[in-house]
């Protein structure tokens, strides 16, 4: 029995053999590996998704006026403005804040003793990371304004950490004057017009991205 | 050491040649067959596009709000327009007709459609409530919207309910 070395596979030959099933099973595991984040169409397809949903939000917040009815009078700001200048007037200041899953809230990040952001804009995205219409998406809200050297300047107000490589980001751009906020001289979008009643022109600008 | 000698019933050159032949033809299959019958498998790339064009026609036209003569708001939806569309998907006689002016007829086909409104309160209104898609293929595509209620009161009237459209296409 020992003797005896007939239909034993022999070393060269037993690696040689397990490289190639290790090669193709790499292959064939390479070949047919796809994540929903794989670039195909279906990638495109959640892109174009959230692309629509952002410029809906943003639009249909700038369309509708803060009020409890339809409105002609121009000093009503829309709901998107509103977002905006309650963020800048809020008691605290200046300050970004994060998603929180067990308040279901968007937090202070910087100061915890603020109140969590409520203006329109906090409260359509969270709306659309409720169950009833779980888009499965993380959102980030930049404001971008230029200060009177005429630097652009990019500033915070919902972040939820750095956007995936598939993120998409859809813009606005909004007017405010110095009647729309508490302290014009001393808030954290500067005055570029010192002199009339133009305060800055600001960018608000929408990062989403699937998690 | 009798072994040495002894060569039979080795793994051969003549094996490894056969082994390799073999697991490259089994590769080229693995690679071949799934291609071979695409033409017959997934219209879902055409269906999420006619989604994508449905929703965008519903939310940007047919179901707006319109102010004045011949302005309409994007993204702002009529409650009562969406009921007139439940009406026109639920009515067998111009049911088809309803379909195809929605772009939902592509010369062979007149696709089927179900547009769910999920809305703030926590209801979901299907239009049209009895057709749902069965275990074929579906293309999907999701809005955000308003949904205003004319006769309705506090923020159902204005700026109306936040809502997600999500359109399917079958």
């Amino acid at each position: 029995m020992v003797k005896r070395y007939e239909g034993q596979i022999q070393t060269v030959e037993a690696i040689t053999a397990a490289l190639i099933l290790i090669s193709v099973l790499a292959i064939v595991v390479e070949a047919t590996s796809v994540t929903p984040l794989t670039s195909s169409f279906t990638n495109q397809h959640v892109k174009l998704e959230l692309q629509n949903i952002g410029a809906d939000i943003l639009t249909s917040m700038d369309e509708t006026a803060y009020a409890g009815a339809p409105t002609t009078n121009p000093n009503v700001p829309s709901y998107l403005k509103k977002s905006v200048t309650d963020w800048i007037n809020c008691t605290g200041g200046y300050e970004w804040y994060a998603w929180s899953n067990n308040s279901s809230k968007y937090v202070p990040l910087i100061n915890s003793a603020d109140i969590p952001l409520d203006t329109p804009l906090s409260n359509t995205l969270s709306f659309l990371i409720s169950n009833q219409s779980n888009t499965g998406a993380a959102y980030n809200v930049e404001v971008r304004y230029s200060n009177i050297q005429g630097q652009i300047m990019n500033t915070k107000m919902i972040w939820n950490g750095d956007p995936s490589e598939n993120s998409v980001t859809v813009s606005r751009v909004i007017v405010l004057h110095d009647q729309d906020l508490a302290a014009p001289d001393s808030c954290v979008i500067p005055d570029i017009s010192p002199n009339t009643t133009l305060h800055n022109v600001i960018e608000i600008r929408l990062t989403m991205w699937v998690m | 050491m009798k072994a040495i000698k002894d060569d039979g019933g080795q793994m051969s050159i003549d094996f490894l040649i056969g082994i390799m032949i073999f697991l490259i033809a089994f590769i080229f299959l693995f690679a071949a067959i799934p291609s071979m019958f695409t033409p017959f498998q997934s219209n879902s790339d055409e269906l999420t596009m006619i989604a994508d064009r449905v929703a965008a026609t519903l939310v940007e036209n047919e179901l707006c709000i319109t102010a004045g003569t011949n302005e309409s708001l994007p993204s702002i939806i009529d409650i009562a327009k969406v009921d007139l569309l439940n009406d026109r998907l639920s009515n067998p006689a111009i049911e088809e007709a309803t379909r195809k002016k929605l772009g939902l007829d592509n010369g062979n086909t007149v696709y089927h459609l179900q547009v769910l409104l999920q809305l703030d309160n926590g209801t979901t209104i299907s239009i049209p409530g009895n057709d749902k898609p069965g275990n074929q293929n579906v293309g999907q595509s999701r809005r955000f919207v308003y949904v205003r209620y004319m006769n309705g009161y506090g923020t159902a009237y204005y700026p109306g309910l936040k809502a997600l459209l999500v359109v399917r296409v079958w």
